[in-house]
């Protein structure tokens, strides 16, 4: 990724901002073009105008390729990747021609950019007030204390109450949303034109993720940034920018000023989008109609008084939960919360310090090496991770992960493994001709589809699913979480849901149970709880959710105005 | 402006106290280890003693001495006392610098050794310093130039090398710049002080020799390490900050990268110091590595022990080194402890 950078001179003089008029775009690209090195096309014909002072917001699930424009835009394509073609403008100046010398003039005073994982954007081993400065050495050239007092400032403008506190701190002592303000700190710290903000808020909490747009969009009016801002999440861009550009399998199927594509949506897919927001928005939860016959059923899964930890710290203590066949349980609450802690408690992974769980009657904490063995074999309990590319072995097609499990369950001869893999592709609804793909071969929803079918394979009986969702677009998103509202019916596989995204819940939940500092604050059917929030920290959450806006945008919006 | 949140729940100074009491963590960790290693490294040197069932009474006293003499000469020897007692009086020794006296010659070992050691470490710190320098060159040209013809050629070079004994390495050297370019002298040792011009002729072969190992490791640890790091996403942060690539490589990426060559080197410190007995015999150099040779063939246990715990202590001092450069190159790593 360093392969394009090289030489070390200095740079063009900025700050010449105003001589620009408005009327020329500040950047555009034209019919650009991205391919890998075994010639697939990722990116094609993708046309974007940005005039100075505007914001974009660039939507589209994962490998729709919003972030591979970016990455072109900043010429840090990944190794293999190329621009085949198109052109990229940026003032007057064409940035597919540039050599690294020229790029170094560009890169952190005229373009930056921030991205999502803030704390691995920073390294580990340098204090982050040291990297703040050494960014403002490199690019403004100011003696040390200059630079020193420049980078206090800048920590205290994204909102450190005390910077000098933060100044000696490794990136591993920081939250993610603290990380993500260092990260703006160090991307506006020589006065950038452009920023390009990539996921930036989409593993934060969404307290913090509303915190953090706050920040982005006051610092794009004082700063006076042009923005462009890549999500999954039309709610998120839609907040923030004047522009939404909907992208799809490396095309743009929708570009136009954020209120008609918002309400005047062009393509089904945009409109899709929209809906499917809308239907688990939690403003509109009509929510689950709590089943006739739950409060009968004797629980399957029960955990009473539950505490466990790492070594000697508790993360989650107090733990009563029950979930009865069928029934879909939300686990709420913000990172360092407990929430996969818990889950994982309940997988056998970390060992309760106290409590019991026990599934369809048989206790199933502190079972011994054999027994634990047997119950994973039994397939009773399955996991879902949140990242579905990470969870499935690359050098595997999905049909052999799926059968992985299935071959330590029962001795199943091929054509009945083949029959089994081929039921659980299309329980998710995906064709079982991809058993042959490579994971890398499919897009974001049908990994997660996968993942699920592999549990699937093994008949669970109760899924533990950890931020399911949060990767994939509404779209998918909403696909996704209809299967499992499916499975919970029709095949009463009882599941716990983890997110911190409200919306997902809502739609299919039919409890939720609200985990702070790892203890229960409050619990009750899913509707209720996101209608009446009881407890403050409930309350809080639900207002710092992403909302699409309804009419009048324009008006909703007073601090993100027009240019 | 969004509202202020709460840098951190401590102040700067109990921050600072925090980072420094890590780094004496580890360091306290890594002395928690070298303590108990070097007990027990130096009982098995002592045991090695009691087992080789040596007994320089008799060899002392001469062919016409009466049994009472040897046993006298014995006792003096302290070797009539039970073992437990006699490892105890012999680490009370070592932990105050004694190391016993020949049994031959009547020297103390200590003096022996510290007359050879320059000599050693001359050659071992030599290698290591050219195993560093040639390594990390070599291994940043790859990690680099990562799939590049210097790559694979560094990657063919570190195959082959790592399979070629030192001696081997030694012989082809002499052969090449002794006997037919005659620039470099094929054996003796010429101190320092006297000469530093033919101290450095004299040395440069056998160092050379020994660390082309050393090169080859580090050079392929470095590389792994460096090819690893430079896909990281703080590489591509610190292109975006606008930072120069040579500054991204030496300030960014090298001590993230260094880890594993680290760990290597100091792996290689016993093999240096094993490597200089052979090298030192084919050298003809009274180093260390022939004195412990020559005391071994002759019997000399307190001299062959003596060489062991000085070995044993710089094996260990030279861990130590490296653990604290590695937790002040990666604080991060500190915190998994």
């Amino acid at each position: 990724m360093t392969g394009n950078v090289i030489s070390l001179d200095s740079h063009v003089p900025h700050g010449r901002r105003s001589e620009i008029t408005l009327v020329e775009p500040l950047l555009s690209v034209r019919g650009l073009r991205i391919t890998a090195a075994d010639g697939r096309t990722l990116v094609r014909d993708v046309d974007l105008d940005l005039p100075a002072g505007g914001t974009l917001g660039i939507v589209g699930e994962s490998g729709s390729g919003k972030s591979l424009t970016c990455r072109a835009i900043l010429d840090l394509l990944p190794p293999g990747l190329a621009l085949a073609s198109g052109t990229i403008r940026y003032r007057n100046v064409d940035l597919s021609g540039l050599d690294a010398r020229s790029w170094r003039a560009l890169r952190g005073i005229e373009l930056s950019a921030v991205f999502q994982d803030p704390a691995s954007y920073l390294n580990p081993s340098i204090p982050v007030g040291r990297q703040l400065t050494e960014a403002i050495r490199a690019v403004l050239k100011l003696s040390r204390k200059a630079a020193l007092a420049r980078a206090l400032e800048l920590l205290g403008r994204v909102g450190f109450r005390d910077a000098e506190a933060v100044y000696p701190q490794y990136p591993h002592e920081l939250s993610g949303g603290m990380a993500q303000r260092v990260l703006i700190a160090l991307a506006i710290c020589a006065g950038p034109s452009l920023l390009i903000a990539d996921e930036a808020t989409t593993a934060l909490d969404a307290t913090i993720q509303a915190e953090v747009l706050d920040l982005i969009a006051t610092l794009r009016r004082e700063e006076d940034l042009t923005l462009i801002m890549v999500s999954h999440d039309l709610a998120v861009v839609s907040q923030v920018c004047d522009r939404i550009v909907v992208m799809r399998g490396g095309e743009i199927v929708e570009a136009g000023p954020t209120h008609s594509v918002l309400h005047h949506p062009k393509s089904d897919y945009t409109r899709s989008l929209i809906d499917d927001h809308a239907v688990h928005t939690i403003d509109t939860t009509e929510g689950r109609q709590p089943p006739a016959a739950a409060p009968a059923s004797p629980p399957l899964l029960s955990v009473s008084g539950l505490a466990a930890g790492y070594g000697i710290r508790t993360v989650v203590q107090g733990i009563d939960i029950e979930v009865a066949p069928g029934e879909i349980l939300g686990l709420i609450g913000e990172t360092g919360s407990g929430k996969t802690t818990l889950l994982r408690t309940i997988l056998g992974l970390i060992p309760a310090a106290r409590g019991a769980i026990t599934l369809d009657g048989q206790q199933i904490d502190g079972l011994s090496d054999r027994r634990l063995r047997d119950f994973r074999r039994s397939g009773a309990l399955q996991y879902v991770f949140q990242d579905p590319l990470r969870s499935l072995d690359p050098d595997l097609t999905i049909g052999e992960s799926i059968t992985e499990g299935l071959r330590l369950q029962a001795s199943l001869g091929l054509s009945a493994m083949k029959a089994s893999v081929a039921a659980a592709l299309v329980s998710v609804g995906l064709d079982p001709q991809l058993a042959d793909r490579l994971p890398g071969q499919l897009s974001g929803g049908q990994r997660q589809r996968t993942v699920i079918a592999r549990a699937l394979a093994l008949d669970p009986r109760l899924l533990l699913l950890d931020e399911p969702v949060s990767a994939l677009d509404a779209v998918n998103r909403s696909h996704v979480l209809k299967l499992l509202r499916r499975l919970a019916d029709e095949r009463g596989i009882a599941q716990i849901f983890i997110s911190h995204d409200l919306g997902s819940v809502a739609g299919i939940a039919d409890r939720v149970v609200v985990l702070h500092h790892g203890e229960i604050v409050e619990t009750g059917p899913a509707r209720m709880v996101l209608a009446h929030p009881a407890h403050p920290y409930t309350r809080r959450l639900l207002a710092a959710a992403p909302r699409i806006p309804r009419e009048a945008p324009a008006a909703a919006r007073p601090l993100f105005t027009a240019y | 402006m969004t509202a202020a949140i709460d840098s951190s729940r401590a102040s700067v100074p109990d921050l600072r106290l925090g980072h420094a009491k890590a780094l004496l963590r580890q360091v306290g960790s890594t002395l928690g280890i070298a303590v108990p290693v070097f007990f027990v490294a130096t009982l098995i040197t002592f045991l090695l003693g009691v087992v080789s069932g040596l007994d320089p009474a008799a060899a002392i006293a001469g062919d016409a001495a009466s049994p009472k003499t040897i046993a006298r000469i014995r006792a003096d020897l302290g070797l009539d006392l039970p073992m437990p007692l006699q490892y105890l009086h012999w680490m009370g020794e070592v932990l105050r610098g004694d190391l016993g006296t020949s049994w031959f010659n009547g020297v103390p070992a200590s003096e022996l050794i510290f007359q050879r050691l320059p000599i050693s470490l001359s050659i071992a710190g030599m290698a290591l310093l050219a195993g560093i320098v040639g390594g990390t060159a070599l291994g940043l040209v790859a990690g680099v130039r990562q799939g590049s013809r210097l790559d694979r050629a560094t990657t063919l070079f570190a195959a082959v090398v790592s399979s070629l004994p030192p001696f081997v390495v030694a012989f082809l050297l002499i052969l090449i710049f002794s006997l037919w370019l005659g620039w470099l002298p094929s054996s003796g040792y010429v101190p320092f002080s006297e000469d530093p011009a033919g101290w450095l002729a004299a040395i440069s072969i056998p160092a050379v020799a020994l660390s082309v190992d050393v090169v080859a490791d580090i050079a392929r640890q470095l590389r792994t390490g460096l090819v690893g790091e430079l896909s990281e996403n703080y590489v591509t942060g610190a292109v975006v900050r606008g930072l120069s690539r040579r500054r991204i490589l030496f300030v960014h990426v090298l001590r993230n990268a260094a880890g594993p060559a680290l760990t290597v080197l100091a792996l290689k410190v016993p093999m240096l110091i094993g490597g200089a007995v052979v090298t030192e015999a084919i050298f003809n150099m009274p180093g260390m590595g022939k004195l412990a040779a020559d005391s071994a063939l002759r019997g000399d246990v307190p001299v062959v022990q003596g060489t062991l715990v000085v070995s044993i202590l710089l094996i260990l001092a030279c861990n130590l080194c490296v653990n604290v450069l590695l937790g002040i190159l990666q604080p991060a790593s500190r915190r998994r402890n």
